[in-house]
C-alpha cells in the first residue's frame, strides 16, 4: 500500500463532508403526444423550411462570434435534452414546462445554416484551444499552445523564447484587428479568464498561451509582452472597447489584495496595475468587478469597459451568485456589450465565449458542462433579442461553434424522456434499470477518459476510473456527480476529443457555411461578410 | 524555506509508540502547550503518521498550522502542503503546494464545489469535524494523558474502522487510527506550540510569490506541460489504488 499524500486530511474530509446532493430529479420526463401524422408533419415542415430558406449576401455591419469551449456535438445534444427536461434548471426557463427533451432545440440550433468544422492543428490531431481559435480568427492553422502566430514559431518556454524579436514578422492578423483597422468597435466576453486562449487569440500574439501575466513568463521584462499587457496595450484602431470575463489577478500586482477575496492578491510581479491603466488611458474608461459595477454601466455614456469578475475563471452558471456582489451571466454580458459597441455607427465585432463548458468536462462533471452550454444558448437568444430591439438583426452575422470536442458520450439505449443525467432505463416499458454485463446499472452520459466516477461531497470519495460501484442507489443527477470514465487520468484531466464540431450561423453571409470545412474557414467567412480587404 | 526536522527521531518515536501501544502503554504526546488553549486557538502542531500493511511500513512527519483564516497541512515525506484559506465571506479555497516543484495548484471555491470536495472549515481546523464526531462516532470511554482528559471514540469512515482520541476543549485529535484487514494507518500528535515556534514553519508569502501558480481548471489544457505531468502523478486517481494494492 503506497502512501498517498494528503490521505489524512482526505480521510477526515471524507468522514464529515456535507452532502452536496440536491433533490433527485425524475427518472424520466413525459413526451408530448404524437402519432404517425404528427411525426410526418414535423419532418415535412422542416424540409419545407429548408427549401424556402432565404439567403442574404449583403455586407454585414456587425459580427458576433460565439464559441462554446469544448462544446462538441454530444454536448449540444445532451444540453438540448437537459434544457427540454429541466427548462428552469439555471433559472432562465421562465417557468416553461418539462418535456421529454429530445424534441427541444437550443437557440442556435434553429439557425438555418450549418457546417462541420475540422479542428486539427498543424501539429495536433486533437487540438487545444490556442491553435483552434487562432485558425478561426486568423484563417490560418498553427501549432498547439500558441496564439495568433504562424507555424514556423516554436513553442515558447525559455528565456530566449520570450525574448524573441521576430514575433511581429510571424504574427497573424486577427478578425478583431481587421475590425479595429476598419473603424469598428470590438469586444470580448468570456466566462473564462479574458487572457485565456480562446478570447486571447483575438488580440494577443505569443508563442505560449500560458504567458497570461508576467509572472507566468520565464523571466522578468520579456520582449514578448504577457497576454494581459497585450490586451491593455492593444495597438490597433482605438483599442478594444469591451473586455468582460475572469482573470482579475493577472491584471493586478502581487502587492494588491483582491477586491472580493481577502486572502488573494494579484499575480503580477512588474508592479503594474492594469485596470488602473485601462481607466486612466481611456476617455470615460470603466473598470468593474461585480454586479454592482456591471449594473452601473450606462452603455450610452460609459467609455471602454474592462470587467474582471473573478481572480481566475468566472463561476460556473450552476454556482453563479447573481446578487449585487455576484457576477453577471453570459447573456447579461452579451446584451450589455452589444449596447456599448452599438454606439459606433460603423458597427462592431464581438466575440463571446462560454469558456467553462470545457472545464467542467475536464473535471468529468456533465451537470456543469451542460448547464454552461444552456447558458450559452441563453446568451445567443439574448443577442438575437437585443439585435432585433436595436434593429441590427438584418445586418449582423451570428456564428456559434466550438473550438474542439470532449470525450463525452451519450450511450446505451435509454427510453425516450430518460433523465439525461440519470441511469439508463431500457425502452421495454418495464421501468427497470438496464444492466451492463457486470450486472450493475450505468449512466447515459460518460467519458472515454478522465478522473472518473465520484459522487462528490456526498461521501468525499476520490474520483476513480472504470466501473467502481453499484449505481443503483446513487443519485447521478445531482450537481456534484462525476460520470464514469474508461481510461484513467488525473482528476481534472479528461481530454479534448478530435471529432468535428458544428458551426451554426444566421444572418448575411451565413449561407456560406455548409459541408465540411476547416475551422480556419470561419475567419474567411467573417472577412467576406464584412467585405474587409 | 522549511527547517528540516530529524526524520530519524520521528520514525523511531513512531516505531516505539506502535510497539508500546501493542503492549498497552505508549509514548504520549506533549500536551503542555495545549492544556491552556481553547478550540479557536491558533497553533502549530506536529504529528507522526504511521502506515503499515503486510509488506510495507512507513513513518512520516506531518504538520498542521492553523490561524484564524488559514489552515495548512504539510507532509514532510512528499514535501507537499495543502493550504486552505477562508475569505471575508466564508468562501474556502485551496492551494496545493508542491515544494520540490516550486509549484502551487490553486483550487478555487467554485472548483471545490464542482469537484464535490468543498470541506467544512471545522474539518480542516480540527482534522475531524467535532459535530460529525459526536454524531457518527460512538464513545468508547476515555483516558487521562499527562493529566489531560481525552475522549476515545470509534466509528466507520468509508467502511473502515476508525478510532479517534479527542481533546474536546482544544478541538483536536491526539490520535486518528484506521484499522482494516489491509493494515493500519494512523496519525498521532507529538506536540503543539504557539504559531511560529515549531520545528517547521508554514509556507511563507514569499515562497508562494516565488512559486509558479496553476489553476486547477487549467490542468486539462496543460497535458504537455512537464510540471503538470509530474504533479498529475501525485494527484492520483482510482487506478493508483489498484496499483498500490498490488505493488
Amino acid at each position: 500500500m503506497k502512501i498517498k499524500p494528503f490521505l489524512v486530511l482526505t480521510a477526515a474530509v471524507g468522514a464529515v463532508a456535507v452532502s452536496g446532493a440536491t433533490q433527485a430529479s425524475p427518472q424520466s420526463y413525459p413526451a408530448p403526444a404524437s402519432d404517425a401524422t404528427s411525426w410526418y408533419n414535423l419532418a415535412a415542415g422542416e424540409v419545407l423550411a429548408a427549401r424556402t430558406q432565404s439567403r442574404s449576401d449583403v455586407p454585414v455591419k456587425n459580427v458576433i462570434f460565439f464559441v462554446g469551449d469544448g462544446m462538441g456535438v454530444s454536448t449540444v445534444t445532451a444540453a438540448r435534452i437537459l434544457q427540454g427536461q429541466q427548462p428552469n434548471l439555471i433559472g432562465t426557463g421562465g417557468g416553461a414546462t418539462s418535456s421529454s427533451g429530445e424534441e427541444n432545440f437550443l437557440s442556435f440550433e434553429k439557425f438555418p445554416w450549418l457546417a462541420h468544422s475540422k479542428t486539427y492543428s498543424v501539429n495536433q490531431q486533437t487540438p487545444d484551444s490556442a491553435p483552434t481559435m487562432t485558425a478561426m480568427v486568423t484563417g490560418v492553422k498553427s501549432n498547439g499552445d500558441e496564439l495568433a502566430v504562424d507555424q514556423t514559431m516554436t513553442h515558447g518556454s525559455t528565456v530566449a523564447d520570450c525574448n524573441r524579436t521576430d514575433l511581429a514578422a510571424h504574427s497573424l492578423k486577427t478578425i478583431l484587428e481587421y475590425a479595429e483597422l476598419n473603424g469598428k468597435s470590438t469586444g470580448l466576453v468570456s466566462t473564462a479568464r479574458i487572457t485565456h486562449a480562446t478570447p486571447a487569440a483575438n488580440y494577443a500574439h505569443t508563442t505560449n498561451r500560458d504567458w497570461e501575466a508576467d509572472s507566468n513568463q520565464p523571466a522578468a521584462g520579456c520582449v514578448i509582452p504577457d497576454i494581459a499587457r497585450q490586451l491593455i496595450e492593444f495597438p490597433y484602431g482605438n483599442g478594444i472597447e469591451v473586455a468582460m470575463g475572469g482573470g482579475r489577478s493577472y491584471f493586478l500586482p502581487n502587492t494588491v489584495t483582491d477586491p472580493e477575496y481577502s486572502t488573494k492578491k494579484g499575480n503580477r510581479k512588474d508592479g503594474r496595475n492594469l485596470p488602473l491603466e485601462w481607466v486612466n488611458s481611456r476617455t470615460n474608461g470603466a473598470y468593474i468587478y461585480n454586479n454592482d459595477g456591471f449594473n452601473a454601466v450606462d452603455p450610452g455614456t460609459t467609455g471602454p469597459v474592462l470587467g474582471l469578475f473573478e481572480p481566475s475563471h468566472m463561476q460556473y452558471e450552476a454556482d453563479r451568485d447573481s446578487s449585487a456582489k455576484g457576477e453577471p451571466s453570459l447573456a447579461q454580458m452579451t446584451d450589455k456589450s452589444i449596447r456599448i459597441l452599438n454606439k459606433n455607427k460603423k458597427g462592431f465585432y464581438l466575440h463571446v465565449e462560454a469558456g467553462r463548458i470545457d472545464h467542467a468536462h475536464h473535471s468529468g462533471n456533465a451537470y456543469r458542462a451542460l448547464t454552461d452550454a444552456m447558458a450559452l444558448s441563453d446568451a445567443v437568444a439574448q443577442a438575437q433579442a437585443t439585435l432585433k430591439e436595436l434593429k441590427l438583426d438584418k445586418n449582423t452575422l451570428i456564428i456559434v461553434t466550438a473550438d474542439h470536442s470532449h470525450t463525452f458520450t451519450i450511450a446505451g439505449y435509454p427510453q425516450r424522456g430518460n433523465n439525461i443525467l440519470g441511469k439508463v432505463v431500457a425502452f421495454d416499458n418495464t421501468g427497470t434499470l438496464a444492466l451492463a454485463d457486470d450486472k450493475n446499472p450505468y449512466t447515459t452520459l460518460s467519458y472515454a477518459n478522465g478522473g472518473g466516477f465520484s459522487i462528490g461531497a456526498a461521501d468525499g470519495s476520490p474520483a476513480t476510473a472504470g466501473r467502481v460501484q453499484d449505481l443503483t442507489s446513487v443519485d447521478t443527477t445531482q450537481k456534484e456527480f462525476h460520470q464514469e470514465s474508461l481510461v484513467p487520468f488525473a482528476v481534472g484531466s479528461e481530454t479534448h476529443a478530435g471529432e468535428d464540431v458544428a458551426i451554426y450561423a444566421t444572418g448575411p453571409g451565413s449561407h456560406i457555411f455548409h459541408g465540411t470545412l476547416d475551422n480556419s474557414a470561419i475567419f474567411h467567412v467573417m472577412k467576406y461578410a464584412y467585405r474587409f480587404k | 524555506m522549511y527547517k528540516k526536522i530529524n526524520l530519524i527521531h520521528i520514525s523511531l518515536l513512531a516505531g516505539l509508540w506502535v510497539a508500546c501501544t501493542d503492549a498497552g502503554t505508549g509514548v504520549e504526546p506533549d500536551l503542555e502547550f495545549l492544556k491552556a488553549q481553547t478550540a479557536d486557538a491558533a497553533m502549530s502542531c506536529q504529528f507522526v503518521r504511521h502506515s503499515k500493511d503486510a509488506s510495507h511500513q512507513s513513518d512520516a512527519a506531518w504538520f498542521l498550522f492553523r490561524s484564524s483564516d488559514r489552515v495548512e497541512s504539510f507532509d514532510e515525506g512528499s514535501q507537499q502542503s495543502q493550504i486552505w484559506e477562508k475569505d471575508q465571506n466564508g468562501r474556502v479555497s485551496e492551494m496545493r503546494v508542491f515544494h520540490a516543484e516550486k509549484l502551487v495548484l490553486e483550487v478555487s471555491n467554485g472548483d471545490l464545489l464542482a469537484s464535490g470536495h468543498l470541506p467544512k472549515w471545522a474539518t480542516l481546523w480540527s482534522i475531524v469535524d467535532p459535530e460529525d464526531l459526536s454524531k457518527s462516532f460512538k464513545p468508547i470511554g476515555g483516558r487521562t494523558v499527562k493529566g489531560v482528559s481525552v475522549d476515545r471514540l470509534q466509528g466507520l469512515v468509508e467502511g473502515v474502522e476508525t478510532t479517534v482520541e479527542w481533546l474536546k476543549p482544544q478541538a483536536l485529535p491526539i490520535l486518528w487510527k484506521r484499522t482494516s484487514e489491509k493494515g493500519v494507518d494512523e496519525v498521532r500528535l507529538v506536540r503543539c506550540s504557539a504559531p511560529g515556534t515549531g520545528p517547521v514553519q508554514p509556507t511563507s508569502q514569499q515562497q508562494l510569490l516565488d512559486y509558479r501558480h496553476i489553476d486547477f481548471s487549467d490542468l486539462g489544457d496543460m497535458e504537455s506541460d512537464p510540471q503538470v505531468q509530474r504533479i498529475g502523478k501525485l494527484l492520483g486517481h482510482g487506478h493508483d489504488h489498484e496499483e498500490d494494492d498490488h505493488h
